[in-house]
């Protein structure tokens, strides 16, 4: 999990605006192409853009595993809100006060902790834009979203002994977790299930609908 | 074609230049914005204007060495008007 600091928010800017200098000065002065030119060129076009690429690519990158980005999007705003409230109870709520998950609180239990796990959650982070702007999330009513949207498969159990470790005895001598030991570690039980420990978003489940179908149902 | 050449080392670097600006532009403004498209956009739209930019560049140099044969100092056609 990274957690680059806004130095390199401003390593992108610095280098960004250095270049900007450099090139801004070419336009503007027009001096001829000698070895100096070229060499200033080269560092204006090539170094220092190329450092404030990896430094924004990296921050822009820490910046999509923060909370505030993934509440960004109308449709998380329930989600969003109910972790952040200090007097709420649900799963989510509980360990976003953890320092631990702190600001990143929705990554840090929804990213894939696989060999592959930081690419393979931003590509289903692209999945959730795309969704988001043409697959019609961006037209739905906040009632709406919390009733629609959904995990795309189920949550894995995985993420959950990333940190509650499943040897301890503390975890060991709870009779539940004895007895569902292979149900749980096959993902056929699930940590935050309604008879455990409660759903981590709890004001999406159950929910009425929202108006008389048309259909009548 | 000696003046085309010229002009044209002379035009891609102006390219290279105003493209590695808004490059660098929107690179920079994902970090003022850090949405979701913002962020996308710079890192995928960004960073090929970004590269078009060094490109413009590369091509210009070996078009100027090229043309002057490794030892003379290229004059942008306004300048040598002047002289």
């Amino acid at each position: 999990m990274p957690h680059a600091g806004p130095w390199l928010a401003y390593v992108a800017f610095g280098t960004a605006l250095a270049a900007a200098a450099i090139l801004l000065r070419y336009l503007i002065q027009r001096p001829p192409l000698d070895l100096a030119t070229k060499l200033w060129l080269f560092v204006g076009l090539g170094v220092l853009p190329s450092v404030a690429a990896l430094a924004s690519t990296v921050a822009g990158m820490e910046r999509t595993t923060q909370r505030e980005f993934c509440g960004s999007c109308h449709v998380m705003t329930a989600h969003f809100d109910d972790a952040v409230n200090p007097r709420s109870q649900s799963l989510a709520a509980r360990h976003t006060r953890v320092p631990f998950f702190g600001e990143h609180s929705c990554y840090v239990c929804h990213a894939d902790y696989g060999m592959y796990g930081y690419p393979l959650t931003k590509l289903g982070g692209l999945r959730h834009v795309y969704l988001y702007y043409l697959g019609g999330y961006d037209k739905l009513s906040l009632e709406q979203a919390k009733r629609e949207i959904h995990l795309a498969k189920p949550y894995d159990n995985l993420n959950c002994r990333q940190c509650h470790t499943t040897t301890a005895h503390v975890w060991r001598d709870v009779p539940d977790h004895r007895s569902l030991e292979k149900e749980l570690f096959s993902n056929k039980v699930s940590c935050s299930s309604a008879g455990c420990h409660g759903f981590a978003h709890p004001f999406t489940k159950n929910l009425p609908p929202l108006s008389v179908g048309k259909e009548g149902h | 074609m000696r003046r085309l050449l010229e002009r044209s080392v002379t035009t891609l670097l102006r390219a290279a230049c105003l493209f590695a600006l808004v490059g660098l532009a929107v690179m920079c403004s994902s970090l003022v914005w850090p949405k979701a498209l913002p962020v996308i956009f710079a890192m995928s739209v960004g960073h090929a204007i970004g590269a078009s930019a060094f490109a413009c560049f590369v091509v210009a140099v070996i078009i100027d060495a090229r043309r002057a044969g490794g030892g003379r100092v290229s004059q942008p056609p306004s300048s040598r008007n002047e002289a």
